[in-house]
């Protein structure tokens, strides 16, 4: 960027910045409202599922947690299968992508893709090939995490 | 597209017709219901009493008490905003309750499930439904519901 | 309970726009923003700070996939007073299992049944 900046006049350079401060800024704006309205939704989606669950069967605040993230992830497959979810993350960005309904569709959606090349190792193989690197680090850094916190409560007296 | 919508219209609407409940308990969680306290050991503190204290406590706003042979429930809501807090009011309120009362043992929670579960207790007792021997073995299933962990 | 709507609304809301300002700013990839933000739930949780956070807004805060990297180290760590060191290995999906196991098993069934698009 630098470079090309040095041969422009000034008068350009001035319409560069000019430019990508509109450039950029708009749809930053833009893309977290839209996240936020996306993500909240499904946020409060998974709020009522959880009070179902509550409600309707055995389950507790605590415990309810579990068939919820079950039950979005469902969701998340039959939107994937008619195509829905590709729209809402066109749309919402970081909003359907965040939340584990995003993690289902990642899953779920190279399970499809990939579906042509077998069961074994088509769907097998790349299924997790977007969410691995979630598990991967997920697993290590709370690996690391309780690790430390466990040696600190058994030799620090934390 | 319209076969998810219809479907998920299917199962909420179905998900509501599936019980018809006493509209108390339907609105537990919505609204502060305040349901008389259950006293069904009659021996030892009163029910009453235990409820007073508990709401003399700043951040809850709505409580259950319910007393058995053995164990004495209460359950409880806390004010939206110190809902951050609420390991430690419950835990307060744990140590409160024991230090006044050290003969009784003490269940409290702030689970809307155990909230809930108490409220229909009181409905189905009201309503006549339960004995007190079933009522009994109601609240024992509710504090097993309690102690699962995960 | 209204309440418990309208935090989970906002609260959720707030940690999709952490991760599109991510995305967008911070010019990261959708992984690598997924993979951040469970290492920061895992921190979080570490420090004992997303527990009270799943209290106040509910799923709120179990949706977003923070709450994947809370559960892992929350596992570990229930384990973990059990069975001291070891209990952090083997305890790790003792409460998270559900989210990964959805995903396999409805993965799977959506492969089956769902024809490729394009």
């Amino acid at each position: 960027m630098a470079n090309k900046n040095e041969k422009k006049t000034p008068t350009q350079q001035q319409y560069d910045k000019l430019n990508q401060k509109h450039e950029l800024k708009r749809p930053v704006l833009k893309n977290c409202l839209r996240a936020f309205f996306v993500g909240g939704l499904i946020c409060t989606i998974g709020q009522a599922i959880t009070y179902f669950f509550i409600y309707f069967f055995n389950f507790t605040e605590q415990t309810a947690g579990n068939p919820t993230v079950a039950t979005m992830v469902f969701l998340a497959m039959l939107l994937t299968g008619f195509g829905v979810y590709d729209h809402l993350g066109q749309y919402g960005g970081a909003g359907s992508a965040v939340p584990v309904s995003g993690f289902g569709n990642a899953v779920i959606s190279a399970a499809i893709e990939h579906r042509t090349e077998g069961f074994v190792l088509g769907v097998g193989g790349n299924m997790f090939k977007l969410a691995g690197s979630v598990i991967l680090f997920g697993v290590f850094a709370a690996f690391v995490v309780a690790l430390i916190k466990t040696i600190l409560i058994q030799w620090g007296g934390l | 597209m319209k076969a998810v919508i219809c479907l998920l219209a299917a199962v909420i609407l179905a998900g509501c017709n599936l019980q018809e409940e006493r509209k108390d308990s339907r609105l537990a969680l919505m609204k502060t219901t305040n349901p008389e306290p259950i006293q069904i050991e009659k021996d030892g503190v009163s029910v009453e009493k235990i409820r007073g204290e508990v709401e003399e406590v700043k951040e809850i706003y709505d409580a259950a008490v319910v007393k058995g042979d053995h164990n004495i429930l209460v359950a409880y809501k806390v004010r939206h905003l110190d809902r951050f807090r609420m390991k430690k009011i419950e835990k307060n309120l744990q140590d409160r309750l024991e230090k006044e009362y050290s003969k009784e043992t003490f269940i409290v929670s702030s689970d809307y499930k155990i909230f809930l579960e108490a409220v229909r207790l009181r409905e189905d007792i009201d309503a006549g439904k339960v004995n007190d021997k079933e009522a009994d073995k109601r609240l024992h299933r509710i504090i097993k519901l309690k102690q699962e962990l995960t | 309970m209204l309440a418990m709507f309208f935090w989970a609304f906002v609260i959720g809301g707030l940690i999709c726009v952490i991760g599109q300002l991510m995305m967008d700013v911070g010019k990261l990839t959708p992984g690598h923003t997924l993979s951040t933000m469970v290492v920061v739930g895992a921190i979080l949780s570490g420090f004992g700070l997303y527990e009270p956070l799943i209290d106040f807004a509910g799923a709120g805060a179990t949706i977003p996939i923070t709450s994947f990297g809370n559960s892992l180290v929350e596992g570990a760590m229930q384990e973990s007073e059990k069975h001291g060191l070891v209990g952090v290995l083997t305890g790790m999906f003792e409460v998270t299992s559900s989210g990964i196991s959805a995903a396999i098993i409805f993965g799977f069934i959506g492969a089956a049944v769902f024809k490729p698009k394009g």
